[in-house]
């Protein structure tokens, strides 16, 4: 059973709120996916992401993807497609 | 028609005898520029500060002597022979300031003058028409010297732009110039004799000698040519200086000749005149006209445009007579300023006012610590040494207009050094705008609200939405909100009316409610059921989500809380915190009958980091008792937080801990471990048994004895006691006696079980870099607190333990000074366990300890 406990978080974000400080994964445009703990977003899903993996996959190949590593970074809205839990 | 109110129509020949009598001024480029600039934008150096005047500085400054010069005629300046070194020495800065300049200037003014005065008697050569054509110069100068003093054109027409325009609401298009009319400006004749270019002194010079009467290229050179005309007779007749005299000297003397008559002003075909005569026309009715004509339009026509293609041919034919550096100099120098001037009035004072004022409501806001959080608390870390306390309102203004003028790259001072009255205007604008703020609108006043969803008011930070609609679930929720708020209102009312002598203030309220949920816990430490399951048959399931939106309420609450403290740190409401703790609701204890998303909520959110960071922000608010009660949950519960569950090396097959657990490990030391340690501080001796007793009935001691967080929390504990009672202050016998059973019934959980206390691999806690070990220091707790059989059993557990210590401080060689230090950290943790048995060690032996 869930439990609808707050009354005032009904907002599609809350869902990114509750990812706050915790490790997500972004997927973005280009074949590109972030991984990170979650320090802060706003209405346009821009993020800053610490401690960030970015994946950029080959968009035929089935190589392994390149991997960049960055200690924080900033994730700009418009490129976001999901972002989702990691756990 | 005409914008300017000369008629286009009538042929530029017929124009000049009623159009134009200024057509041989000479401007002194202070009087002319300057007065016109700030008549039409007054407004602008007060809202910004001088910017427009710092702007114009640097070619103003090269173009300064130069200018000057021209009051003396282009004749005199031909003739005289330092001229040319003195014009370029000014204009590159080379040598002499523009005072110098400036006051040689003078000087030759006065020289001339002088020789003017005696110009009549001395050189009876001139026909009478040519004294009379100085004599028409003369007046015509006199009349235009009244020129630049225009009454300012007036800004605040009624209606042109209401204040109501201000946030958010496009001006009526009428407001703004139609690109059409716009563009007529730009390309209609303007005046533009305030500022000549660059140069153009040495090519009137040399242009002059040579073909004095040439066409004159450049609007300036038009109004300047008349001057040189009359004074081309003199020229042929008395080649030497004083020939220069009397046009400057005439300016001052007066008499009435009609100008059409003056034969040079008269000449037809000199289309170029005409032309200037039509400049002249349209700049005497420009900026007059602009205020009943143009009506709430911005009147580019009175802003001197400073690209007229006229212009730019005469630059280049300057171009000839420099050498080629000084032309890509004079070049860069006047695209700079074409850039500078290529929008320059095209705003009006009005329009900067409502740009201004939309971008300062951005910035400003009620509630700035939450806001603009950051920016407070810069300003906490970097005070400003000026500020004082007793104008903190007046400041905040002042520092938000001082941040923006500092920001949008409006410098203050200019070449007047007005900042004060940019500040001033500055901080009417911010005074406008928080007033304008505050007068928006409010979510509830809005009568249709409701009928089609919510109504919505962006702000700075987050921008409007058309419509705001709840979901269903939350429409009922505030809906269910509404009907409990007018019930408890009602009953209020009732309760009111009842009894008046009775008047318990909610916070009074509140209190009992918290004392009277601690006290089972305070008044009965022994008995183990503090949290019982048995009262709620409601045994609910977390989600990850909703154990989120928990933490992340929880969170909101406490930063709410915090900056209500700020504004008024006596009178703070816990209670919504409190209940969004959720720590009664679901009692649940460390049983393995329950499943993960059984636990308590609260217990949940202690997985995550940003629960625990923001546990010591948390604790500031809660009361002793709250802060027992919490205690008591997390008692309950050691074994269902991940810390422990997972962070002991007995549940991994290599006995190795994971790195995001060591990580979590880690932030619970820095956080949970220090609150405790804080809070524990407050409590009775008979809490912190209870809590033992708590810990040990509903937890397996002996495995959360093999977590680093669960030994430090019994160390803490332990260690507050054994302080009490070392104290031995209000230690009742029956304390003493529930202590030493409660002592036992630990011990005898971890009695044979005390070795494994120690992690596999030792060196992986302790390599003897830290000044701390926590299972000494758990060893130390525990001996001190037991009698000397407890003692006995223990050494005879870790005694691989203590060799082991002391062999890894042995292979620490002397000669490795870096690593000395560790040999040393090693001993000393170790002793700090021996030592409570009397003992103390070195590398190689055991002896007892001296006193």
């Amino acid at each position: 059973m869930s439990l609808q406990t707050e009354s005032q978080s009904q907002e599609p974000l809350d869902l990114i709120r509750f990812q706050l400080d915790e490790t997500v994964l972004v997927k973005l445009r280009g074949a590109r996916e972030m991984k990170g703990k979650l320090q802060g977003y706003d209405s346009h899903c821009n993020m800053v992401i610490s401690e960030a993996e970015e994946y950029i996959y080959e968009v035929n190949g089935n190589s392994e993807p390149v991997v960049k590593k960055t200690e924080m970074v900033f994730v700009r809205g418009d490129s976001v497609i999901l972002i989702s839990p990691i756990n | 028609m005409s914008f300017f109110g000369f008629d286009p129509s009538i042929p530029p020949h017929l124009q000049q005898g009623s159009g134009a009598p200024g057509t041989n001024e000479s401007y002194d480029f202070q009087e002319t520029y300057d007065g016109l600039g700030e008549e039409v934008d007054a407004f602008n150096e007060e809202t910004f500060g001088d910017n427009k005047q710092e702007t114009w500085n640097d070619p103003s400054a090269q173009n300064h002597a130069p200018v000057l010069k021209q009051n003396i005629s282009y004749a005199q300046a031909a003739s005289s022979t330092n001229n040319d070194d003195d014009f370029m020495n000014d204009l590159w800065g080379t040598s002499g300031a523009k005072d110098g300049a400036a006051q040689e200037v003078q000087q030759q003014q006065q020289q001339q003058q002088q020789q003017q005065q005696q110009a009549p008697q001395e050189k009876k050569f001139l026909s009478l028409e040519e004294i009379e054509a100085q004599l028409t110069a003369i007046d015509q100068q006199s009349q235009q010297q009244q020129h630049p003093v225009h009454p300012p054109p007036q800004f605040g027409y009624p209606g042109m732009m209401p204040p109501q325009f201000a946030y958010g609401m496009i001006p009526p298009a009428g407001y703004m110039p139609a690109p059409g009319q716009y563009g007529q400006f730009m390309g209609a004749p303007m005046p533009m004799p305030q500022m000549p270019p660059m140069g153009y002194q040495p090519q009137l010079q040399q242009q002059q000698q040579p073909v004095p009467q040439q066409q004159p290229v450049s609007q300036q050179q038009q109004q300047q040519q008349p001057p040189v005309q009359q004074q081309q007779p003199l020229q042929e007749a008395q080649p030497v200086v004083p020939q220069n005299a009397p046009q400057n000297a005439g300016v001052r003397r007066t008499s009435k000749v009609d100008s059409a008559q003056f034969p040079v002003l008269g000449a037809k075909g000199q289309s170029g005149q005409l032309h200037q005569q039509q400049f002249s026309g349209a700049q005497e009715s420009a900026a007059p006209s602009s205020s009943p004509k143009n009506g709430g339009l911005p009147s580019p026509s009175s802003q001197p445009s400073f690209h007229s293609p006229q212009q730019r041919n005469h630059n280049n034919q300057n171009f000839h007579d420099l050498t080629p550096e000084q032309q890509a100099k004079l070049a860069r120098r006047q695209e700079k300023v074409a850039r500078i001037m290529k929008y320059s009035g095209i705003m009006n004072p009005r329009d900067k006012d409502y740009v201004t004022r939309f971008q300062l409501s951005q910035i400003v806001t009620e509630d700035p610590y939450n806001e603009d959080f950051y920016a407070q608390v810069f300003k906490v870390i970097h005070p400003k040494a000026n500020s004082t306390h007793l104008q903190e309102h007046s400041q905040q203004h002042n520092s938000i207009a001082q941040a923006y003028l500092e920001q949008s790259g409006h410098r203050l001072g200019g070449r007047f050094k007005r900042a004060d009255v940019a500040l001033q205007r500055m901080q009417q604008q911010v005074q406008k705008a928080v007033t304008v703020a505050k007068e928006r609108p409010k979510l509830t006043q809005y009568a249709r609200e409701g009928a089609l969803g919510k109504i919505s008011f962006g702000n700075g930070k987050k921008p409007r939405q058309q419509l705001e609609i709840f979901s269903q679930a939350a429409q009922r929720e505030i809906e269910k909100q509404e009907q409990l708020e007018k019930e408890a209102a009602v009953e209020a009312s009732i309760a009111k009316g009842e009894s008046d002598e009775a008047k318990p203030s909610d916070a009074q309220e509140d209190k009992s409610e918290f004392t009277k949920e601690s006290t089972p816990v305070s008044k009965r430490p022994l008995s183990i059921s503090a949290p019982s399951p048995s009262t709620s048959s409601t045994s609910k399931s977390y989600s990850k989500k909703d154990v989120m939106s928990i933490l992340e309420n929880i969170i909101t609450k406490v930063m709410n809380l915090e900056s209500a403290s700020r504004l008024n740190p006596q009178d703070v409401d816990t209670k919504e915190l409190w209940e969004s703790l959720h720590i009664l609701d679901q009692p649940s204890t460390s049983a393995s009958t329950i499943s993960e998303g059984e636990v308590n909520p609260f217990i949940q959110c202690l997985n995550h980091n940003k629960a625990l960071k923001i546990l010591p922000r948390l604790f500031k608010f809660l009361s002793r008792e709250q802060i027992l009660t919490i205690v008591t949950l997390i008692m309950s519960n050691l074994e269902n937080l991940y810390v422990i569950k997972k962070g002991s090396y007995t549940t991994y097959p290599d006995k190795i801990v994971p790195l995001p657990i060591l990580k979590l490990i880690e932030t619970y030391t820095l956080t949970f471990s220090k609150v405790l340690m804080n809070s524990v501080q407050d409590f009775k001796f008979n809490e912190i048994i209870g809590l033992l007793v708590i810990l040990i009935g509903h937890n397996n001691v002996s495995f959360v004895s093999t977590t680093k967080i669960g030994l430090s929390i019994l160390t803490t504990l332990l260690s507050r006691a054994e302080l009490i009672k070392g104290e031995g202050v209000n230690i009742s016998a029956t304390d003493l006696s529930e202590w030493s059973s409660c002592y036992d019934e630990l011990f005898t959980s971890l009695e044979s079980r005390i070795s494994a206390i120690f992690p596999p691999n030792p060196q992986d806690i302790d390599d003897g870099s830290s000044r701390e070990n926590y299972v000494w220091q758990f060893l130390a707790t525990l001996s001190l607190g037991g009698k000397l059989s407890h003692q006995r059993i223990i050494v005879d557990e870790v005694r691989d333990e203590i060799f082991g210590v002391m062999n890894r401080a042995k292979s620490i060689d002397n000669s490795d000074i870096a690593n000395l230090y560790k040999k040393q950290n090693l001993l000393n943790n170790l002793n700090m366990y021996l030592v409570v048995m009397g003992l103390v060690a070195d590398e190689s032996e055991i002896k007892e300890l001296q006193s």
